[in-house]
């Protein structure tokens, strides 16, 4: 009777169950690392065992064709990050961090954000770095993704859950096959990154840990001192190229992997980020004495992969600003990275030179809107600037609610921007001491920049019911 | 240079000798002050009289042979407030200011800002601080305005006046429109004059008073602005003033006319009220007397300027929501700049269709309206272009402040007041800032006058930047 009733319960739970096996299932990868390294293996039995058990029990229970709308789709993919977060705290708590901190962890670890409330890393099991690490390595592509992949989801019900997770790009036409092409290369770039790590000189444990957290533009180290802790130019140039990896969109690297080497440089987009990270470079570099960490800290920051060479916490009001700047444009669609995405920022300069150049010619003059050879449509000009709009609405509360705790105008920025890009750089704010509100606050940014908000909008609407049942009356 | 380019010359020259020809005569007004309070004539004669000349001679000897375009009005507009910040220096060059901080101070009187690099303007002799509340009145509601009611045009006109960031229309003919504006203008200016004088100020300073109150321009006759009188009923007076200031006109009109009940109805009026409480309950609760708290909400969300307290010393929280006020401003229509009120709801309005969309069913199709208007995408698309450009350029400002090394806090409330044409400062405005810094400020406050595009379209006839 439940179900006849409740159509959107049906439909967002049957994907939730998946999502728990996924998780289930992939958890068996750190017990087999605590294993290894003859380490307690109790927490991860924890994270693979029950959301396996859980996932089976819902999955058996809400059965059958569902019609899954977008809606559906964005309210599983907005819980999906919930309860990964939750799963993923279990570890530290049990290792004996507070129920918010772990959470806040697990949240930064699942969007690949890399804020941590860790101060001294080096202290911890190894298996729990790895966690660290893993989980970072798959929130980079996705969890859902990597249920699609998995799971052998296809239709249009896995299509919608696709593009609620903040996707739209297919390489091949058949959407399964386009993710596990992504996975593929994925796996391959990992398996580089730990190579050119383990040849730059890091340990094995090392190598494997940074190439997993800096290809999904995560940022957890191993060290306290992330990057920096190393000192050396051979592994800064390593993490350099995989962050640049990461932040490309998989487009891109399948095409450059089937032999089509110009497609780098033909790409509007990789072109745009190759041009930022030089340009933020040189920005950095005039209030920053070292070119080495200025191009260090740009492509950190413009990846949204949040790894640090130098003390980021140091630096003056001018360079703050400009990363977050960076922060907030982010990396390519399709890509591993977060943020506000280069074409979407290159589509509201083209939509306010387009304005201005009308506004220039005679009236009534027709100009063409494209970009890149292709017509652009007055829905997909809108999209982005709205959605620029809204995530400086967010970002703007955050930051005034860091403000009214007393930071500094800049250092609330720079956190808050970090948060909701799932960056990781910290100007300071992020801490175990951190009064409890700021911590859910900058789990809420997290959360909301790795779904790209509506997801997170649609779930509070359906929660509370906040639509109104008619339009509501105005007069001029 | 070809005949076209002769051509369009001709034409900006013919409408700029208009408009300081009209300069020319309005300042025969500071001139009698002077005269009235037996000071030096000599710099307000210069005022009247290079104007008037160059005017004269450039309406008598240029005649244009091409039609007046939208691009033409744009340049004439954005050079107007160019030429006029030169003029409106010379007094203050005469009196001994630089040159760098004369235009200053005149760009921050004709565009309504109100940042001075004055530091004590109660030494100064009466003609010249009547001279900077006299430009941001006239700034108020715009020069060109000012020539509409003066001549009689016709497309042309029209042009002007869209050029300088007016759009609505109360009378179908745009010049009975400009001429209804200026006299609901100086109707209130004498209200203002009058209440100013009831509440206990001295008639010099209620004439100047009223006219930075109403244009939102925040210019004052005392070093602490209004916060010198410490009086209730001066700072009440002051904020009703200032809220007429940033109501639309087509509201007064429609008010003053019987329609009494129409203040409520009005969208941007509504939105401005909500905001205006919400604002003073925040900043009351967290750091100024709520005295203190309403006066500095309304000045900042009208543009106005005046204060009542001192801004520098708050903590970055108060700083950083008067910033969002300065930036969201007054409604369209009004004397406020910045982005305006009626742009903020449509933009709000888009973000709420857009989850609406996401939320209905494939395909659904429902009304976008406001205010019960159906909105077009141009609408809708000036709009959030419009507020994205204002960022991006007000980003630029604050970050060239910052590299000076300001705070953030600071350099964003400083920006958001020149751009806004508010005139607020967190202390950065003063004669020993940077060159380089005025230069920036300058820059915003001409820009957010014009709203924009006027600068960028002499940008580019100047650089022919043709490809964009």
């Amino acid at each position: 009777m439940k179900r006849e009733k409740h159509p959107d319960l049906k439909a967002v739970s049957q994907s939730l169950g998946m999502v728990f096996i996924v998780i289930g299932l992939l958890g068996l990868v750190p017990l087999l690392v605590s294993l290894f390294y003859n380490e307690d293996i109790t927490p991860f039995m924890a994270v693979s065992v029950l959301p396996l058990a859980a996932g089976m029990v819902i999955t058996r229970f809400y059965q059958g064709e569902i019609d899954l709308r977008v809606k559906h789709a964005a309210i599983a993919a907005a819980l999906t990050y919930l309860i990964a977060a939750i799963l993923g705290a279990v570890p530290f708590m049990y290792y004996g961090m507070g129920l918010l901190d772990s959470v806040f962890e697990a949240m930064s670890g699942w969007t690949t954000t890399g804020l941590t409330m860790i101060a001294d890393v080096e202290a911890m099991p190894r298996s729990l770095l790895f966690w660290r690490s893993f989980m970072q390595w798959l929130g980079g592509v996705g969890v859902i993704v990597l249920m699609l992949v998995i799971l052998a989801g296809t239709g249009s019900a896995a299509e919608k859950l696709y593009q609620a997770e903040a996707r739209k790009d297919r390489i091949k036409p058949r959407l399964l096959s386009t993710v596990r092409l992504i996975w593929w290369i994925y796996l391959i770039y990992s398996l580089a990154g730990i190579l050119l790590y383990y040849l730059a000189g890091m340990t094995v444990f090392d190598a494997v840990n940074h190439s997993l957290s800096m290809l999904s533009t995560g940022g957890f180290s191993t060290r306290n001192l992330n990057i920096e802790s190393f000192g050396s130019f051979g592994i800064e140039l390593v993490t350099i190229l995989i962050m640049m990896l990461g932040a490309t969109n998989f487009l891109v690297h399948y095409k450059v992997l089937t032999g089509r080497r110009s497609a780098l440089f033909r790409d509007l987009e990789t072109r745009s980020l190759f041009l930022i990270t030089i340009l933020g470079a040189l920005v950095l570099f005039l209030k920053v004495p070292s070119l080495r960490a200025s191009l260090f800290q740009a492509v950190s920051a413009i990846t949204t992969t949040g790894s640090s060479s130098i003390d980021v916490t140091a630096l003056g009001e001018f360079p703050k600003l400009a990363m977050s700047f960076m922060m907030m444009v982010g990396a390519n669609t399709g890509s591993t990275g977060g943020g506000f995405k280069i074409i979407r920022f290159i589509i509201v300069l083209k939509l306010m030179a387009w304005w201005i150049k009308e506004k220039l010619l005679p009236e009534h003059a027709v100009i063409t809107k494209k970009l890149s050879g292709v017509e652009l449509t007055s829905e997909n000009l809108q999209e982005p600037a709205v959605f620029l709009l809204l995530y400086l609405f967010i970002f703007s509360l955050g930051t005034l609610a860091f403000t009214y705790m007393g930071y500094p105008t800049v250092d609330a920025i720079f956190e808050v921007v970090s948060a909701q890009s799932n960056v990781g750089l910290s100007a300071g704010i992020t801490r175990a001491g951190l009064e409890p509100l700021g911590k859910a606050l900058l789990i809420f940014h997290m959360w909301i920049g790795r779904l790209e908000i509506i997801p997170v909008l649609v779930l509070a609407e359906s929660i509370l019911r906040i639509r109104p049942k008619k339009r509501p009356k105005e007069i001029l | 240079m070809n005949g076209k380019h002769h051509g369009d010359l001709k034409i900006i020259l013919q409408s700029l000798g208009m408009i300081l020809i009209i300069i020319g005569v309005l300042t025969v007004i500071p001139l009698l002050v002077a005269a009235f309070y037996n000071e030096d004539l000599t710099p307000f004669f210069f005022v009247s009289l290079i104007p008037m000349v160059a005017g004269m001679l450039a309406v008598r000897f240029i005649h244009p042979d091409t039609e007046f375009q939208a691009r033409h009005a744009a340049i004439a507009a954005a050079l107007t407030y160019l030429i006029i910040s030169f003029l409106g220096a010379i007094p203050f060059t005469y009196y001994g200011m630089g040159l760098l901080d004369a235009f200053f101070e005149a760009m921050s009187g004709w565009t309504t800002t109100g940042l001075t690099m004055i530091a004590d303007v109660e030494v100064l002799p009466r003609s010249l601080l009547f001279w900077r509340s006299f430009m941001q009145w006239l700034g108020g509601v715009g020069i060109i305005v000012l020539l509409l009611t003066i001549l009689t045009t016709g497309r042309a006109g029209l042009r002007l006046y869209q050029a300088e960031a007016r759009k609505e229309r109360i009378k179908p003919r745009l010049i009975s429109t400009a001429r209804l504006i200026w006299w609901i203008y100086i109707f209130y200016t004498l209200v203002g004059i009058f209440l100013f004088f009831i509440a206990g100020m001295s008639t010099f300073d209620a004439a100047n008073h009223s006219m930075v109150a109403l244009s939102t321009g925040g210019f004052s006759v005392k070093n602490a602005s209004l916060g010198a009188y410490n009086s209730l009923e001066i700072e009440l007076v002051g904020i009703f003033l200032m809220l007429l200031g940033g109501i639309n006109f087509f509201v007064h009109y429609k008010m003053l006319t019987g329609d009494k009940g129409f203040i409520l109805k009005d969208l941007q009026v509504r939105a401005m009220a909500a905001i205006l409480i919400i604002s003073t309950l925040i900043i009351g609760l967290t750091s100024l007397s709520f005295r203190d708290a309403f006066f500095q909400t309304v000045s900042a969300l009208t543009n106005a300027g005046l204060s009542t307290a001192s801004i520098a010393v708050l903590d970055d929280f108060s700083k950083s929501i008067l910033s969002l006020l300065m930036i969201i401003g007054g409604s369209a229509g009004s004397t406020s700049g910045a982005i305006k009120i009626i742009r903020m709801l449509i933009i709000a309005k888009l973000i709420y269709w857009w989850i609406k969309q996401t939320l209905l069913p494939e395909h659904a199709v429902f009304s976008r309206r406001l205010g019960g208007i159906e909105m077009n995408q141009e609408v809708t698309h000036e709009a959030t272009v419009f507020a994205l450009l204002y960022f991006v350029i007000l980003g630029a400002g604050a970050l060239s402040l910052m590299f000076l090394g300001y705070s953030s806090a600071d350099s964003v409330f400083e920006v958001a007041a020149a751009q806004g044409n508010v005139g607020l400062s967190a202390g950065i405005t003063g004669s020993d800032l940077n060159p380089f810094g005025k230069i920036v400020l300058i820059f915003n406050m001409w820009v957010g006058r014009l709203e924009i595009i006027p600068v960028l379209v002499l940008g580019q006839s100047l650089f022919g930047l043709r490809r964009i």
